[in-house]
């Protein structure tokens, strides 16, 4: 049988000449992939820009022990200083019936992804704090002072986690929100300004 | 050697051996934005899956670094861990949403040529099933022969010509009804 054969035409040929062959990339992929490549022992990371206390590199390696907690121990180290006077913004990860928790046994690479991120942020001095929350069930105090638990129905986003970051406005917020790996694997976020004090 | 490939392996041999992350910066500046674009025309424009599919492709290329043989430029080497990333990554892309693409959005300098040209072409290439889309990017836009794309994607060099074939086909069909709307579009 032969092979189906056909020529491109030479204004094909050039349409597909004439395709940009480069695109730039977001600005944050790069750090990113610096720390992702660092959590993972590849990169040695470049003298950092102040002097760590011996307790906060005890928080950097508990970092990669402890799950999603990554984000709030590099968050706290700060390698760069944060910058005072940007606005805060507290980002409210959800997962609902869209987001793709990672499969079994490659649980702890989800979270270097999330560490890395957190990192990457924390090195640009975006990241004030970070937690993951544990799936308890909510305690609410009622206006009589009883408490009651609340759970989130079936197929309702779940709150799991959240970070406070600084931002220049709320449109830089949203583009750090959007580069967080929890949008990739289909979680939402919340995004809501802090009101200064 | 050209002295882009000397830079590269001066830069690599520094993040193989000693884990530089300035020789990593040099290295993933210069050769970025081509895997960039790369990775947004095999996910159809979906930038986190790009976005995704680039850390993906750096991570396993420095991870592979110390085995390159450099019978291939790094940038040749880069591309095809992309492909083989993004195979690895397709289930996941399939039951993402549909992405609207713009194909400018990222562009670093505008390239001649009528934009609305490229922005149909650029759909049409995205609008492909996967394997003509792999196919057809690889040879036709990065310029692969088709016993690269074979040893590329574990595929007979024939599977190649055909996917090429079809995906040709496909394409002129796409641009064929594209290009009526395209052309009042570009008259206002």
């Amino acid at each position: 049988m032969t092979e189906p054969h056909d020529e491109l035409t030479r204004a094909e040929r050039e349409a597909l000449a004439r395709l940009p062959r480069e695109a730039r990339p977001p600005r944050e992929l790069e750090d990113a992939t610096v720390a992702a490549l660092a959590a993972r022992g590849l990169l040695r990371r470049s003298a950092p820009r102040r002097r760590r206390h011996p307790a906060e590199i005890g928080l950097a390696l508990a970092a990669s022990i402890l799950l999603f907690l990554g984000g709030l121990a590099l968050g706290r180290r700060g390698a760069t200083e944060p910058a005072p006077t940007l606005p805060q913004y507290l980002l409210l990860l959800y997962e609902g019936p869209a987001y793709r928790p990672a499969p079994p046994g490659r649980e702890a690479e989800r979270v270097r992804e999330y560490g890395a991120w957190a990192e990457a942020r924390a090195d640009r001095g975006e990241l004030v704090a970070g937690e993951e929350l544990a799936a308890e069930p909510d305690l609410v105090i009622g206006t009589d002072g009883g408490v009651t638990t609340l759970r989130s129905g079936a197929g309702q986003p779940r709150l799991t986690g959240f970070f406070v970051i600084r931002a220049a406005d709320g449109g830089q917020a949203l583009e750090i929100a959007r580069s967080c790996p929890h949008i990739r694997y289909g979680g939402s976020i919340v995004i809501r300004p802090i009101q200064p004090t | 050697m050209t002295v882009a490939d000397a830079d590269d392996r001066r830069l690599a041999a520094a993040v193989a051996g000693s884990g530089d992350e300035a020789a990593f910066r040099a290295l993933y500046r210069r050769h970025t934005p081509a895997l960039y674009r790369l990775a947004l025309r095999l996910g159809a424009g979906d930038e986190s899956w790009a976005d995704d599919l680039v850390q993906r492709a750096w991570i396993r290329a420095v991870e592979g670094l110390a085995d390159f043989q450099w019978r291939s430029a790094f940038r040749t080497w880069l591309s095809g861990i992309a492909v083989n990333c993004a195979r690895e990554g397709w289930r996941e892309h399939r039951t993402s949403r549909e992405v609207a693409w713009d194909p400018e959005a990222h562009a670093v300098a505008a390239p001649a040529g009528d934009p609305s040209d490229r922005v149909d072409l650029e759909r049409g290439i995205a609008a492909l099933p996967q394997g003509c889309r792999e196919v057809l990017v690889l040879h036709d836009v990065e310029g692969f022969t088709h016993e690269e794309i074979a040893r590329l994607l574990r595929i007979e060099v024939g599977t190649s010509k055909s996917q090429l074939f079809h995906a040709r086909r496909r394409l002129r069909g796409y641009l064929s009804r594209a290009e009526p709307g395209s052309r009042r579009k570009g008259n206002g």
